[in-house]
């Protein structure tokens, strides 16, 4: 049986945050890998960029705010001594080109001011960005921390970004407002029950560890039900989410392995794109040939 | 008898008007070597109102073309025509000599529809290996 025509792409966390944060090289890849349709994410999708890159760079804006921060330098000094996580690491690679851009001086403490401003301007900046850059599929898992919204006040961003974070960390608040359960243990049961199969027939390597790891985790939460579900266990499984939460008639886009087990028993077209790193690994050895 | 010397500040707006001109020539002449003139003029310009103005709605439509601008200068990849939509935001911009939130927002998305990418700053990210992690 033929399937439906693929009506666009649909984005997972990894080719979106690619698409927003990956060197120009990744960027032009994926330009012409899916400039041929429209390009769709789901607001869960939105929450893990707010999850992973957002509250990171929120986070450093209050590390540079500090009264003992006397420069920009020393912000990235603190943040790069006591942070080490990839996604915080990010932050030291990312926001320094946009104060060498503006020519900030890190060790002078007149371009703090400055600096802080110019973060500000930019976090206000990718908000806008992921709101509006792509079209929103329906979220049938109601995620209450991808409603969280980030009002900022030109003259005083302090208390916007605060109300931010307090609220997108309030788990427990947007656990109650969410569908997740109801999502995993009645919409979609028959599917998470196939992946489960699925999973029970693979033996456990490097590629299938991410998805046996989400699947052990599905379990869990079939055995458990409702109390199982909490926005840490959601985390673990949101590869399982984005991909029963992606419309048929897309492509679903990603980098991770997991996809490859998840999409095919629940008839998810997908496409797995090569790393950032492999594509320009490719570059280098065809440059290195001429 | 003193002299007082009152110096008047040029607003955000002012500031921002006086951009056009670089970015009329821009779309003029972009591409070509001479295009650096005009792109070095904006972008001091654009510094200085930030200098002047780091709390302003000008200042954010502003520094987001500067971001596209700036970064790898990139300045010297747009095009005539995507300068050209640049000069008409910006200047149904200043004539409203002052603008909103709402007006910041839009003038920004409608920067990123001419093709100005205006979050530039990118790094090799590490491969997505959370779900690899012995997490259960």
């Amino acid at each position: 049986m033929s399937q439906a025509p693929i009506q666009g792409y649909f984005l997972d966390t990894s080719v979106m945050r690619s698409l927003l944060l990956s060197t120009q090289v990744y960027q032009q890849y994926l330009d012409i890998q899916l400039n041929k349709k429209e390009l769709y994410i789901s607001k869960y999708v939105q929450m893990e960029i707010k999850r992973s890159y957002l509250v990171n760079i929120i986070s450093f804006y209050f590390v540079l705010n500090m009264g003992g921060i006397n420069t920009i330098g020393d912000a990235f000094a603190l943040w790069s001594n006591k942070f080490k996580g990839s996604e915080l690491k990010a932050i030291l690679q990312v926001i320094p080109q946009l104060f060498n851009d503006r020519q900030l001086n890190f060790s002078n403490p007149e371009d703090k001011e400055k600096a802080i401003s110019l973060l500000a301007i930019y976090i206000k900046r990718f908000n806008l960005v992921i709101k509006t850059k792509f079209k929103n599929t329906n979220d049938l898992t109601s995620c209450a921390r991808a409603l969280v919204q980030l009002d900022v006040d030109y003259d005083n961003p302090e208390p916007g970004f605060k109300k931010f974070l307090l609220e997108f960390r309030d788990t427990k608040t947007c656990r109650s407002q969410c569908q997740i359960d109801q999502f995993i243990l009645v919409h979609y049961r028959d599917e998470v029950e196939q992946l489960l199969n699925v999973a029970s027939q693979l033996p456990r390597n490097t590629n299938t560890r991410g998805f046996l790891n989400i699947a052990s985790n599905l379990k869990e939460i079939l055995s458990m039900g409702e109390k199982a579900c909490d926005c840490k266990r959601c985390e673990k499984i949101g590869d399982a989410v984005i991909a029963l939460n992606a419309p048929r008639n897309l492509r679903l886009e990603h980098t991770d392995s997991s996809f490859d087990y998840l999409c095919p028993s629940i008839n998810q077209p997908h496409f797995k794109h090569p790393s950032e790193n492999q594509v320009v690994m490719n570059i280098s050895n065809v440059n290195a040939r001429k | 008898m003193s002299i007082e010397q009152t110096t008047l500040k040029a607003s955000a707006a002012e500031i921002t008007k006086a951009m056009l001109p670089d970015l009329e020539q821009l779309s003029k002449c972009a591409e070509e070597p001479v295009a650096a003139v005009f792109a070095d003029s904006l972008l001091r310009k654009m510094r200085s109102l930030h200098d002047a103005y780091m709390y302003n709605p000008y200042t954010e439509v502003v520094m987001a073309l500067h971001d596209a601008l700036a970064h790898q200068n990139r300045w010297i990849n747009y095009t005539s025509k995507q300068y050209e939509g640049a000069y008409k935001l910006f200047l149904a911009l200043v004539n409203q000599n002052t603008i909103n939130n709402s007006d910041v927002e839009n003038a920004i998305i409608s920067l990123e529809h001419l093709g100005f990418n205006t979050l530039p700053f990118g790094t090799i990210l590490e491969d997505d290996n959370y779900e690899d992690s012995e997490q259960v």
